[in-house]
């Protein structure tokens, strides 16, 4: 009896291993990709490595541009695929730790992966490391050490927020009379994830050049304290638009911002994507997206590295370093509304506009 | 300036109808788990149940035009990922944690898998409103000032989740079938005598339980969110779990406990509007079950042979 017990231990574990590997065999597909019959290069081969955030690959946002840069270098560079998901904050430091071992240059994709990239690039000293949205932040302090072998790479956000802002509040200001869908009301709303850093500095410029454009408009701000659970953003847009009377939604929620596009288009209202172009999720209803070109980061920090120019202090990647910008604007949108969105990003650009990073009152 | 706003939320009828379908997201695994439970076996994978029943939901609807043909082959996927449990931790007698920690973490890496081969990492658009679950409103009712906005505009699945509370706190403890459920999970030794077909009910009421958190996911999934993202049910599946403890493992009372937990989950946004800490809001929910937990629930006793798999002619 006691044997049959464990024979039958035996076998649920190994059913239990197939299916993981079946399930983690997609981390590794592609890892030809590059190889054989290309044209060889003069460059020294590199070895970079990639360990997204737990929204995954596919949050239509944030880590899927980081891949689409990584995947743009690999192409060009001809290194190994090597990219790494994180299934829960505990796995960041396991993740990054398997990365550095065969990779030279670690990408990580998150402000909350900072703790975890300061201590695997302690032990690693002769790797590389690249973190977006952050730096690398000893455990329990609040600053940025500075570590030869890290690169933070940071955006300005609030740029890209200033610019959204600007259009939602001109298309306010021009009112029902031109934009009949809007409730008049002259309110808009931000739906956030967490309040982290990366998530205030899109909102923060959202509100200050919304208020630039129009200083009687209302702000909504709510957090949804969730990435993932796209009905937990729906939810707080709902309630937005249904007891603010808001009529644009800034989604700042990765793939939880998704259902605050669903809602906004489902009451006849309009929303704003982020970091990705999200106009193709509603055309109509989505006005424009508050572009965060983390692709551009990934591929220049790669394409720095491939060429010996890696740095521990790489630019901001703002609006004259084409890091950030606004997307595909609807049919929707005013003139008006462009223009001052151009007329801002201008203003940005020659320095006599400074966004604030923290949301004004 | 917090109690004006205070009022203004808790009296309006958007915060009750959220919480109630915030409720129902989550009782429709629990009674999942309820059902799994009486009958013995352990079953902590309604997470990854539910999010399988999301991915197939969301695909099939796609691939048939058909929002019927994609709540069924959620349903049915939910059903299938359960019958894999049943037979490791029935069958195989092998251990239900383990095995339910491995249905969780495939259904979250397989979907996710799947979604970025098929959409080249893109993801899926949005349902068009005719490849949903429906919002129903029901005439003059929903008209009804605050209870018509609660009760009678809600999705057609929240509708359907009430009827199987109601047939399954019935069938649990007003009939024969429900007796025999309760038995095997007590003392499987005793019904096998009494001439009950111990393996037999489990494997159903496991299987049930699939159905059930599939049913979730296409709740989640073509009712409310409109498409599929992945982890999208982002640690639902295991406050269903807490439910049906807290619920005393009961049907209505699992009712309770998701109650509290979607009302938190309402008030912890708009309550936002107060200026109390968007963080500290997030806990609202755990808050409120601790003290319901203190307050209102005694003692919880799980059923006896819960999680101990059934070996004719032990002697125990």
């Amino acid at each position: 009896m006691r044997n049959g017990g464990i024979s039958a231990r035996i076998v649920a574990l190994f059913a239990l291993f197939s299916i993981l590997l079946a399930a983690c065999g997609g981390s590794n597909t592609g890892s030809t990709g590059g190889g054989g019959a290309t044209t060889p290069t003069a460059q020294t081969p590199i070895s970079v490595a990639l360990v997204t955030d737990i929204g995954g690959l596919n949050d239509r946002g944030f880590n899927h541009l980081a891949y689409v840069g990584y995947t743009k270098a690999m192409n060009e560079f001809h290194f190994t695929r090597q990219v790494i998901e994180s299934k829960n904050q505990a796995d960041y430091v396991k993740n990054l730790t398997l990365a550095a071992r065969s990779a030279d240059l670690v990408f990580a994709v998150g402000f909350l992966m900072q703790n975890a990239v300061d201590q695997v690039a302690h032990q690693f000293p002769t790797k590389k490391f690249a973190i977006i949205d952050g730096c690398a932040v000893p455990a329990g302090k609040q600053d940025c050490e500075s570590l030869s072998n890290v690169a933070p790479l940071f955006f300005k956000e609030q740029e890209a927020g200033c610019l959204v802002g600007a259009i939602a509040a001109q298309m306010e200001v021009d009112g029902k009379a031109k934009i009949p869908q809007l409730r008049g009301h002259n309110t808009i709303g931000a739906v956030g994830g967490l309040p982290i850093p990366p998530v205030t500095r899109y909102i923060a410029g959202y509100k200050f050049c919304a208020q630039k454009v129009d200083p009687s408009i209302t702000v909504v701000i709510n957090y949804s304290q969730d990435f993932a659970a796209t009905d937990k953003c729906k939810d707080a847009a709902l309630s937005q638009i249904n007891q603010h009377n808001a009529d644009i939604i800034f989604q700042v929620a990765g793939g939880c911002g998704v259902g605050a596009l669903d809602a906004a288009d489902q009451e006849g209202v309009f929303g704003i994507g982020v970091d990705a172009d999200q106009n193709y999720l509603h055309p109509k209803s989505v006005i424009t997206s508050a572009l965060k070109k983390v692709d551009v980061a990934v591929y220049d920090t790669i394409s720095d590295y491939a060429h010996g120019k890696f740095t521990n202090n790489p630019p901001r990647f703002d609006l004259a370093h084409d890091g950030v910008g606004y997307g595909t604007l609807s049919s929707v949108v005013p003139a008006d509304a462009k223009n001052k969105a151009d007329q801002f990003a201008d203003q940005i650009r020659s320095g006599t506009l400074v966004v604030p990073e923290t949301i004004p009152s | 300036m917090f109690w004006p706003i205070f009022l203004r939320v808790i009296t309006s009828g958007d915060l009750w109808q959220a919480s109630l379908q915030f409720a129902a997201l989550l009782l429709l695994p629990a009674l999942g788990g309820v059902i799994s439970e009486r009958s013995g076996v352990v079953n902590i994978a309604m997470e990854g149940m539910m999010l399988i029943g999301c991915y197939v939901g969301v695909v099939i609807t796609l691939a048939s035009h058909s929002v019927l043909v994609g709540l069924l082959a959620a349903i049915i996927a939910g059903g299938l990922l359960a019958l894999v449990h049943g037979v490791v931790s029935i069958h195989l007698k092998a251990d239900q944690i383990i095995s339910g920690i491995a249905i969780n973490v495939a259904a979250l890496g397989l979907t996710n898998y799947l979604n970025i081969i098929q959409t080249g990492g893109q993801g899926i658009p949005s349902l068009a409103s005719n490849l949903r679950l429906p919002m129903l409103s029901w005439g003059p009712l929903a008209q009804i000032p605050f209870l018509g906005q609660v009760l009678f505009q809600q999705n057609v699945v929240f509708y359907v989740t009430i009827v199987i509370l109601i047939g399954l706190q019935f069938l649990l403890f007003r009939t024969n079938l429900g007796l025999r459920i309760r038995a095997v999970g007590e003392h499987p030794q005793a019904a096998d005598t009494a001439g009950i077909a111990v393996r037999l009910i489990r494997y159903a009421c496991v299987v049930a339980s699939g159905l059930l958190s599939g049913l979730a996911g296409a709740f989640l999934a073509l009712g409310v969110a409109g498409t599929f993202n992945s982890n999208m049910t982002a640690g639902r599946g295991f406050i269903a779990l807490a439910a049906v403890v807290f619920g005393k493992y009961t049907p209505l009372g699992a009712a309770g406990a998701c109650l509290i937990f979607g009302l938190g989950l309402a008030l912890s946004v708009r309550l936002q509007d107060t200026g109390i800490d968007s963080n500290l809001l997030a806990t609202l929910p755990y808050i409120l079950t601790i003290i319901a937990l203190i307050g209102l629930v005694g003692r919880t006793v799980a059923p006896a042979a819960d999680g101990v798999p059934y070996e004719p002619g032990s002697a125990e």
